[in-house]
């Protein structure tokens, strides 16, 4: 397949963020692309599909909406009642087996991972620098580790994953790559009061 | 302010949800060759000043249709359910977190 190549290109410029302060407020950083898999099911036999993931690939499938499971480098974000994202590492090939054994008459899988951008989030102020346009309350117990939300910030629609982490909050950011470049510009102009920086591309 | 409790993902601002018209208006049977009828599905539409049904699709959300009861008054929302309850399965039901 062929590589996917990142949407910010030349705008992307790692170094300092905005005014300079006692501790980083932000960081920022684009990740590596992702092997997404978009899988869409039908209600009436999304339950055996969620049983044959779990029995073939070892990953019990989210029950609610807008959570996630992650078993090796494996996530499964349970997007919508019928839909899933599997964002994978090295073992994309064993869920795209998988996923051939399926049947239109099952399930629908699409790749998406060359139409996102992956933006990473940390920082003492990444929740204030998100919530400058994301309708969310990321308060600890509205929004704690391991769940997501899609939403819209600045008329875009993303996805915002708050990830495990130890070191403060910590959000994976998807945007769709025709707005990448839009996005990261919100981000950057929004970021900048907080102070921070940006990181080399992962 | 207007916001919607979607059954999937809480509640959530009306900038994640697109209008999609009046839940209330059933179309007529295929067969159906009354002229009347069919002009008042495809032209008439009740204008309440109160409860009305319509849809609205989450479409920055869980891409789902919902059929909502809103108050057209007082943008009140009183009720929201799957546009189709063969949508809601057993599992993925709204996420509780609190
Ligand atoms: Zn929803």
């Amino acid at each position: 397949m062929a590589d996917i190549r990142s949407a910010l290109g030349s705008v992307y410029k790692a170094g300092p963020l905005g005014t300079p302060r006692d501790f980083p407020g932000v960081t920022l950083q684009e990740q590596s692309p992702r092997n997404l898999i978009q899988l869409s099911g039908w209600p009436d036999s999304f339950g055996a599909i969620c049983e044959s993931i779990a029995a073939r690939l070892g990953i019990r499938v989210p029950v609610d909406c807008l959570t996630v499971t992650t078993h090796d480098d494996v996530s499964i974000l349970r997007v919508g009642p019928t839909r899933l994202w599997f964002v994978c590492g090295a073992s994309s090939a064993r869920v795209r087996a998988f996923t051939e054994t399926l049947g239109a008459g099952d399930a629908v899988t699409t790749e998406i991972g060359h139409s996102r951008t992956v933006l990473r989030i940390t920082g003492s102020e990444a929740r204030t620098v998100l919530n400058r346009g994301l309708p969310i309350d990321l308060d600890d117990r509205a929004f704690p580790e391991n769940v997501f939300a899609q939403s819209v910030i600045h008329h875009i629609p993303v996805l915002v994953h708050r990830l495990p982490s130890s070191d403060g909050p910590a959000f994976d950011v998807y945007v769709s790559r025709e707005y990448a470049v839009s996005f990261w510009e919100w981000l950057v102009e929004a970021a900048a009061p907080l102070g921070g920086r940006i990181l080399e591309s992962a | 302010m207007l916001r919607i409790t979607c059954p999937y993902c809480g509640e959530r601002d009306y900038v994640e949800f697109g209008y999609g018209g009046d839940a209330e208006n059933t179309m007529p049977e295929l067969s159906d060759t009354d002229i009347g009828r069919w002009a008042d599905y495809v032209f008439f539409r009740n204008d309440p000043k109160g409860e009305h049904a319509e849809f609205w699709h989450h479409q920055h959300g869980c891409r789902q249709w919902l059929r909502v009861v809103r108050n057209t008054v007082t943008h009140e929302v009183i009720s929201v359910r799957p546009a189709s309850e063969t949508d809601a399965p057993t599992q993925g039901k709204q996420v509780e977190v609190a």
